[in-house]
């Protein structure tokens, strides 16, 4: 049985058609990439797993159960999640931050779980801990944004962009330490992109998506072949050779 | 029993007299002087706030019921007691015994070498002449458009001036013509030409206690204490009394005093020594302002201490109720952000409301005194929280309480630990606005009877005493600057580690 399971997806918002009838399975230990320009659905399908948006029509079922039938918060702490602009809270240090969702679960040894969260998001508590957002870097703020969403150690990990707003160099450490991670902490990961390259150096799969449907959905090291028109365009555009 | 009085010399001498009387008969008075506009203290009066206050027949006549007179005396008060009586159940008590006119007076030299005497007179000349009248006259039926229409007077100018300026204005030349009271101290001391209403236009003025229906009906006794006043009253014997408190600077309750003397209703008083009077009235005007101000707030330092402390009950317990409705508003506007706009702008539309009038506006809901005030300053306060509290929490760091939310943050713990906390300089500072807006705006108050620091204010205005005015304002000032000293203090205290300077 898959880990997550969407199955005939529809979301709409007034005229605009988000999802159109998508459906997609997710097994344990995979690390699936959602690929697409902006509007062909990729964050609301991404969204729809830890229900932050609700469907229409379709159904969501993650480890077994219909998430619209268990309670959105005890889900959404079971899950992490980690979006584009990195989100830290302003007023709290890095080890609050990183600590957030252990604390949240009630753990009694929620800051010593910050702080291997942040030593596993490659930030030295001993330097970070105490210090606030906006003493960090780009990049530096990105990684206790992971560290945040694995310190409860969830089986499932959600991310939007999380590599879209950093420069080249800082985006390329941040996807091998990424995969660092997830090979050593077996997470099961959906992230989404724009990024069809990016998508296919760090995913074990890769759904590519156009005006709310899947196009292609293949292992990552067989969509190359699989390639035609759009997804093909999108794949040149990226400068992966088919 | 309360008596009250409006905002002008007289009127404070005959509430006093009123009290003492009554006072002197063991009748417990609370005395509420200075009261806004005739609409005001009528208004009062026919809600039962307070139980009597003097007028004149001729404002009832022509300001509140809008009508000229056709007779005398007799026929004016008859008329205003059966119509306020049929329409308010207020009550007349017979007149007091003298009038109390409208004074069209000019310097004596000019209206000598103009050759005027009369009204008729001046309506050929007013064309080459400056008005300077109060607010009230040139507003009013009796007042300025009645001249021009019965007389044809039209001035060449016209200014606006307060019954504190006038005089001065008209003696030092900048106007010509001014509307004075009959009964003035000032047209003596100035040596005023008092033109004759030879087509009486003027409806008689008798000074008369205009009485409430619920004294009137439970205290017959102290009724008839008021009416014994009938006719007892003459215009010397007030005259006198305005001017030992407008030249001599005698308080009011000293002048009541000795006018009840003076006409048998009270002990006779001592002759008082005008000479002496006088060289200090004269004494305290000229002396620099600075020296006697320390010296007048430190001999009335309890009635001060007392204003002070009514005053910032008035500004906490309004700031306060403020803070109670549009902090809750402000957070649950987040969520209705089609509303918020409406709502705000609701609140800015309450605050372009000049404050007399909102203050005026009390009156018939909340009557007169502490209730009014804070209602209408609590109404003032909206704004500056309601708006900062919504902008605060919808600006702070959307991104964060995004975040929060997709990892399992409540509403509640996005709000007490996200926004709450980086809102908190904001909504502080609307707070801090809020704040120092009612300082200043709760000096009006006194015009509703409320108290506070606006008390000392209006009395100096209306006896023209800059020290009585300044020993009001000067507190007002201090107050406003240390409660915002005191809120910026706080606005930084609440802001969040970690967080640049706010924007706001």
């Amino acid at each position: 049985m898959a880990l997550i399971e969407i199955d005939g997806a529809e979301k709409r918002y007034g005229d605009a058609v988000a999802l159109d009838g998508v459906s997609l399975r997710v097994g344990a230990g995979e690390c699936v990439a959602l690929v697409g320009e902006s509007g062909s659905g990729k964050t609301t399908l991404l969204r729809t797993i830890n229900r932050l948006t609700a469907l229409d029509r379709g159904r969501v079922v993650v480890r077994g159960e219909a998430v619209d039938e268990v309670d959105p918060v005890a889900l959404r702490r079971s899950i992490g999640y980690v979006q584009q602009d990195g989100g830290l809270i302003p007023h709290w240090t890095c080890l609050a931050n990183a600590a957030l969702v252990p604390e949240l679960l009630g753990h009694p040894d929620a800051e010593r779980r910050g702080r291997r969260a942040l030593d596993t998001a490659g930030l030295d508590p001993q330097v970070f801990a105490a210090r606030y957002p906006r003493e960090l870097s780009g990049g530096q703020r990105q990684r206790v944004a992971i560290a945040r969403a694995i310190a409860a150690d969830p089986d499932i990990l959600l991310m939007d962009e999380p590599f879209g707003a950093l420069d080249a160099i800082t985006r390329h450490e941040a996807q091998e330490a990424f995969m660092a991670l997830r090979s050593s902490a077996r997470v099961t990961a959906v992230f989404v992109t724009h990024d069809l390259g990016e998508a296919l150096r760090v995913a074990t799969r890769v759904a590519v998506m156009r005006a709310g449907r899947i196009v292609i959905e293949a292992p990552a090291a067989e969509v190359a072949g699989k390639a035609t028109g759009y997804a093909a365009e999108l794949l040149a555009r990226s400068g992966v050779s088919a | 029993m309360v008596v009250a009085s409006k905002p002008f010399a007289e009127s404070y001498l005959l509430a006093e007299v009123f009290a003492q009387l009554l006072e002197a008969h063991d009748y417990p008075v609370d005395r509420r002087p200075g009261l806004g506009t005739t609409e005001l203290v009528l208004q009062a009066l026919r809600a039962g706030d307070i139980d009597v206050y003097p007028e004149y027949t001729g404002t009832g006549l022509a300001a509140v019921l809008g009508e000229t007179a056709e007779g005398g005396s007799a026929v004016v008060f008859r008329r205003v007691s059966d119509e306020f009586e049929a329409r308010w159940g207020v009550h007349w008590l017979p007149p007091l015994g003298f009038e109390n006119t409208y004074a069209i007076a000019m310097r004596r030299s000019l209206a000598d070498s103009l050759g005027v005497r009369t009204l008729s007179g001046l309506a050929v000349l007013a064309g080459r002449l400056t008005g300077g009248f109060s607010p009230d006259f040139i507003g009013r039926a009796d007042g300025l458009d009645g001249l021009a229409a019965t007389y044809g007077i039209e001035f060449r100018d016209t200014h606006s001036l307060l019954q504190a300026v006038k005089y001065q204005a008209l003696a030092e030349g900048e106007v010509d013509v001014i509307d004075g009271y009959s009964t003035d101290g000032a047209i003596s001391r100035y040596d005023l030409a008092v033109l004759a209403d030879d087509r009486g236009f003027f409806p008689p003025y008798d000074a008369a206690p205009l009485v409430g229906s619920a004294f009137y009906e439970e205290f017959p006794g102290a009724v008839v204490v008021l009416a014994r006043m009938a006719g007892r009253i003459d215009e010397a014997a007030v005259r006198r009394a305005n001017e030992r408190v407008e030249v001599e600077g005698a308080s009011i309750a000293d002048a009541a005093r000795e006018l009840l003397g003076a006409v048998g209703l009270g002990e006779p008083a001592d002759a008082a020594e005008p000479g002496r009077a006088r060289d200090v009235a004269v004494q305290r005007r000229n002396d620099r302002l600075l020296a006697s101000l320390p010296v007048h707030m430190w001999e009335n330092r309890m009635a001060l201490s007392r204003q002070v402390a009514r005053h910032l009950l008035l500004v906490l317990v309004s700031l306060g109720a403020a803070i109670l409705v549009a902090l809750p508003a402000g957070v649950a506007l987040e969520r209705r952000r089609g509303l918020a706009e409406s709502a705000i702008r609701v609140a800015g539309l309450l605050q372009t409301i000049p404050g007399i009038a909102l203050l005026a506006f009390m009156i018939p809901f909340f009557g007169i005194g502490v209730a009014p005030a804070v209602v209408a300053l609590f109404l003032y306060s909206l704004l500056p929280v309601l708006r900062n509290t919504y902008t605060g929490i919808i600006e702070a760091a959307p991104d964060a309480v995004a975040a929060g939310r997709a990892l399992g943050m409540t509403e509640g713990q996005l709000l007490r630990r996200i926004r709450l906390p980086l809102a908190a300089p904001i909504i502080m500072a609307g707070v801090r606005t809020a704040a120092v807006i009612n300082v200043g705006t709760a000096t009006l108050a006194a015009f509703v009877g409320a108290g506070g620091l606006g008390d000392p204010i209006v009395a100096g205005l209306t006896l023209s005493d800059p020290v009585l005015i300044l020993s009001g304002a000067v507190p007002a000032a201090v107050l406003a600057l240390l409660v915002d000293w005191g809120l910026a203090r706080a606005e930084a205290g609440v802001a969040p580690r970690g967080v640049a300077e706010s924007t706001l």
